[in-house]
């Protein structure tokens, strides 16, 4: 009996959606392996993908729809047939939208499952009922500081990774890769082995920082006070790219005493365009018409007072000069020369992101303050000069009309995640009555995958219908009233296209069929919507979808088709081979690289206010807890950290992953360890006001003495006592409504079965 | 003909993503790893200051070296263990009676004694189709991939490091990867008690 070979995905989530070649034997699968790329470059898997096997049989898969019979949380668990349980949840459903509105119904989308169909048709499915749409706001300030300043494009807003090889300096910041996304490090090690110089900045020594040519072990949550000055070394070197900044970034737009750009329509002229100062001939000229604009100076223009944008950064970042920061950030004075001059002085140099930067309050600063660093020099818009943060757009239809948005859509309301216990509690949302009373939570585990873990259980508590739809019981699952039994990704055809970071749209085939009872995201919508009396939105194959996703504007564009997928499997998705972002124009308002915001808003709006003036700008601040200054340090002196190897967030437990990482540690930098008399392997309690968790302690040299980092990805019913997710807070800034994972102060101690 | 691997500890991330692939390409029973990340701490020589990171982490993959003076060879007493002419060293499992001498005489911990009936998570055998049947009461270890090198293939740890740090090919041709990583590196094979290992780490 011949092997077939057939192609999908993993859609862990790490960010790669890698494309898998799948062996199946006897009607079994048996391996998993990288898959071919048109460019090869693209070709990579990790332990994780190679243990995907495992994941498909899986002992303890969902096998049926079950239905909760003890208390919530209990894990007393009836099984239902489908009918009941489609019958029940949706006769609950329109009900409930009877009695109290559309919006009582919420739908929570995650992102724990990279997917095409699945995430194109729930949503399509939650706006033909109008159901409330529960954001994740997970990730949030990353995004947040990077848009600002760049804007969004179709690939996002950085150059394809293959470019890093064009790069002569990357600073990886706030990152991890190594351990956390081993096929992006790939990239960055083949720009290292080609002479690019690794500079990766993060408190702690991880993997991708014993690799790194200079490690900057800066004090957590500083990264903002570093790219100042960062800034100040450049410009006092006169590093800086006059021309970029003049023809490309927001520097020489004059701004009015009211914050607002001066235009022509201030002035003699009309219009909306912008005006910036042309000195050589002593008068106003459009931006666009102008040849050589002022970078600095203060003008009185028809008795307007204006400064130039450029002069208002170079005030904001005054402060952060060399040895205040050298102070504040824990680094010496010359670390901070050395970076910046290879950052400004070596040619083309890129900026690999990470979450560490996004989940600190100050997280979305941090990410603003450090692109408008690479705008000073103009390492954007080049090969081998890249700013940003990839993820595929252009497939991305989630609020297109006719696809994520259904012809007959019903209005809705946005309520984010962390607004939820506030709103079960008023019943009311911005001053508006909402009253949710069900919860269709899917493709996620924001149980366990969430700040504040108890407190989302006491609100989710407050609903009357909770429904999760899975592949495994999960932290979230453990919650549900009813939860159905999702097949796995090679259970289920799919295109993959959409957030991935590789420049690519592919077929995913249907390697085998759902195994027990299970039934694929698509199969569960179309009974929902059934139920909900739309069916007729979703009376077609998923074939029939891919060809509607392939027959967008764009896909034709970019010479793409329906056609050419069947045919070829793989098809690049984007607009040119190559790709670099902002080689003409970004996304902005200005169309310009962006340090200077005219109206900054918050990024998710809750009724809050936020502070204009310092959102403007880049900025540093401490974060809200994990602090040393805070007076809560006294009490709780260590700062909450968490890194990820061989699990992505809650998935991948499979048995050899286990063997490899067998159960929840907490590492303690040696010193830290012998203050509190723990030796490596004594099983301790972590612990704050708001929570704690009990597991084992490995003690390590490469922590930053004040830190402790807790691997992610477990689940209640591993730890000892306890939660992670019990100790974190959901505490952000207004301006940014963020999960800030490693914004938290805690204890530990060694562990004798004390009580919480 | 001389196969021989190089690891480059420059580019090791200590990932496991070539023990993963050995473990599926070869069907390993539960518990059973040819390939080993031994981790350590390097210290830094001058920490940047006093809440800094004290040390390093330190990935060393390990495995089977193929030595050319494999002492296991010498030692197996009913030449289950064999020596290629190609350099692999290799073990015909019909063959051994799990008395344990090969690992008596390896210093380098290349080989694991199955003493349990294998036993397989998935509940049946993954991996290459023509993966070798494994056996209670005999000997696993590395075999260079003998059955995907004799088709022309790459052994499976070899396909897919993310760090670039795993490469093999024939040190008698002065053209391969391998002799000129090892023409131009620094290098060492932690070699012990004279056996010649085929398998060097750059540093």
């Amino acid at each position: 009996m011949e092997d077939k070979v057939f192609y999908s995905v993993c859609r862990n989530n790490c960010f790669g959606g890698c494309r898998i070649k799948v062996t199946v034997r006897d009607g079994k699968i048996v391996k998993t392996e990288a898959a071919d790329y048109p460019d090869m470059r693209y070709k990579r898997i990790c332990s994780r993908g190679l243990s995907l096997v495992q994941r498909v049989y899986d002992p303890d898969r969902l096998q049926y729809p079950i239905k909760r019979v003890g208390e919530r949380g209990e894990g007393k668990w009836e099984r239902i047939s489908w009918d009941q349980a489609i019958g029940e949840i949706t006769d609950s459903w329109k009900k409930m939208q009877r009695e109290s509105g559309d919006s009582s119904v919420a739908f929570f989308l995650g992102t724990g499952t990279f997917s095409g169909i699945p995430r194109d048709v729930t949503t399509r499915f939650r706006n033909a009922i109008g159901a409330t749409h529960i954001t994740p706001v997970w990730d949030a300030a990353l995004y947040f500081g990077l848009v600002r300043a760049l804007g969004v494009g179709e690939f996002f807003n950085g150059n394809e990774y293959a470019d890093l090889v064009n790069a002569k300096t990357i600073l990886i910041w706030g990152s991890n890769p190594a351990d956390a996304q081993p096929q992006n490090w790939k990239q960055l090690r083949e720009a290292q082995m080609q002479g690019a110089k690794l500079i990766v900045i993060d408190p702690n020594c991880s993997a991708t920082a014993a690799k790194a040519d200079v490690f900057v072990p800066l004090r957590p949550a500083t990264d903002a006070a570093l790219a100042m000055a960062m800034m100040n070394v450049i410009i006092q070197n006169k590093w800086t790219d006059e021309p970029f900044l003049k023809k490309r970034t927001v520097a020489p737009f004059l701004v009015k005493a009211d914050g607002t750009y001066l235009r022509a329509k201030d002035l003699a002229g009309s219009g909306d365009a912008i005006v910036v100062w042309d000195a050589a001939n002593d008068r106003w000229v459009t931006a666009e018409e102008a040849e050589d604009p002022a970078l600095s100076g203060k003008y009185c223009i028809e008795g307007i007072k204006v400064r130039t944008a450029y002069d208002l950064l170079l005030e904001r970042i005054a402060p952060y000069t060399v040895e205040y920061v050298s102070e504040l950030c824990n680094i010496p004075e010359s670390l901070i020369y050395e970076i910046t001059e290879s950052y400004a002085t070596r040619g083309a140099a890129s900026i690999f992101y990470g979450f560490g930067l996004d989940h600190y309050s100050n997280g979305h600063a941090a990410a603003f303050t450090i692109c408008c660093l690479s705008m000073l020099t103009g390492n954007i818009g080049k090969p081998g000069a890249s700013s940003g943060f990839l993820q595929l757009m252009s497939f991305n239809n989630l609020a297109s009309p006719g696809l994520g948005k259904p012809e007959t859509s019903r209005p809705s309301v946005t309520v984010p995640w962390l607004s939820l216990p506030d709103v079960m509690d008023k019943n009311e949302f911005i001053g508006q009555p909402i009253h949710l009373r069900s919860m269709f939570i899917t493709m996620g585990n924001p149980i366990a995958n969430m700040t504040e873990r108890r407190r989302m259980i006491e609100a989710i508590k407050k609903l009357e219908l909770i429904v999760v739809a899975d592949m495994r019981m999960t932290d979230t699952a453990l919650y549900a009233d009813i939860v159905l039994p999702v097949c796995h990704w090679f259970e289920c055809e799919d295109y993959f296209g959409s957030v991935t970071q590789l420049p690519y749209v592919f077929q995913v085939d249907k390697v085998i069929e759902p195994m027990y009872e299970s039934k694929s995201d698509f199969d569960i919508i179309k009974l929902l919507a059934k139920g909900m009396g739309c069916g007729e939105l979703f009376d077609m194959s998923e074939q029939d979808w891919i060809k509607k996703i392939m027959s967008t504007a764009y896909s034709k564009a970019i010479g793409t088709s329906y056609e050419r997928l069947q045919e070829e499997k793989i098809l690049r998705g984007i607009s040119s081979e190559n790709y670099v972002y902002g080689k003409e124009r970004f996304n902005t308002p200005t169309g310009r690289a962006e340090f200077y915001l005219e109206t900054p808003r918050a990024s998710t709006y809750y009724g809050q206010d936020i502070d204009v003036d310092k959102e403007r700008l880049p900025y540093w601040e401490p974060p809200c807890e994990a602090w040393a200054e805070n007076p809560l340090a006294k009490k709780y002196p260590l700062i909450y950290c968490q890194d990820r190897k061989f699990h992505v967030h809650t998935q991948g437990f499979v048995p050899w992953i286990n063997e490899l990482e067998p159960e929840p540690i907490v590492k303690l930098n040696h010193e830290d360890a012998a203050d509190r008399n723990i030796a490596d392997g004594d099983v301790v309690r972590v612990f704050n006001d708001r929570g704690y968790v009990v597991l084992k302690a490995k003690l390590t040299g490469s922590l930053r003495k004040g830190m402790i980092m807790i691997p992610k990805g477990w689940q209640q019913w591993q730890f000892i006592d306890g939660h992670y997710q019990d100790l974190t807070s959901k505490a952000h800034n207004p301006a940014c409504m963020n999960n800030c994972y490693f914004d938290a102060l805690v204890e530990v101690e060694v562990y004798h079965g004390q009580e919480a | 003909m001389r196969y021989v691997m190089v690891i480059d500890l420059k580019g090791c991330i200590g990932c496991h993503t070539c023990a993963m692939a050995c473990r599926l390409a070869n069907n390993l029973p539960d518990g059973v790893w040819r390939i080993k990340i031994r981790e350590s701490e390097a210290a830094f020589e001058h920490p940047v200051s006093e809440f800094a990171p004290k040390s390093a982490p330190v990935f060393v993959p390990v495995s089977c070296r193929h030595c050319k003076d494999a002492p296991c060879v010498a030692a197996c007493s009913t030449g289950a263990f064999y020596r290629r002419d190609d350099g692999i060293v290799a073990v015909d499992a019909e063959k051994c009676i799990g008395c344990k001498a090969c690992i008596r005489a390896c210093s380098y911990d290349a080989c694991e004694y199955l003493d349990k009936a294998p036993e397989y998570s998935t509940g049946f055998a993954v991996g290459d189709a023509d993966a070798a049947v494994h056996m209670q009461n005999t000997m696993d270890k590395c075999d260079f991939c003998v059955g995907r090198i004799d088709q022309g293939k790459a052994p499976a740890c070899m396909e897919h490091c993310p760090g670039a740090a795993r490469w093999y090919g024939d040190l008698d041709d002065p053209n391969s990867d391998v002799s000129r990583l090892l023409e131009q590196r620094e290098h060492t094979s932690f070699a012990k008690s004279g056996t010649e290992p085929s398998v060097y780490y750059l540093i």
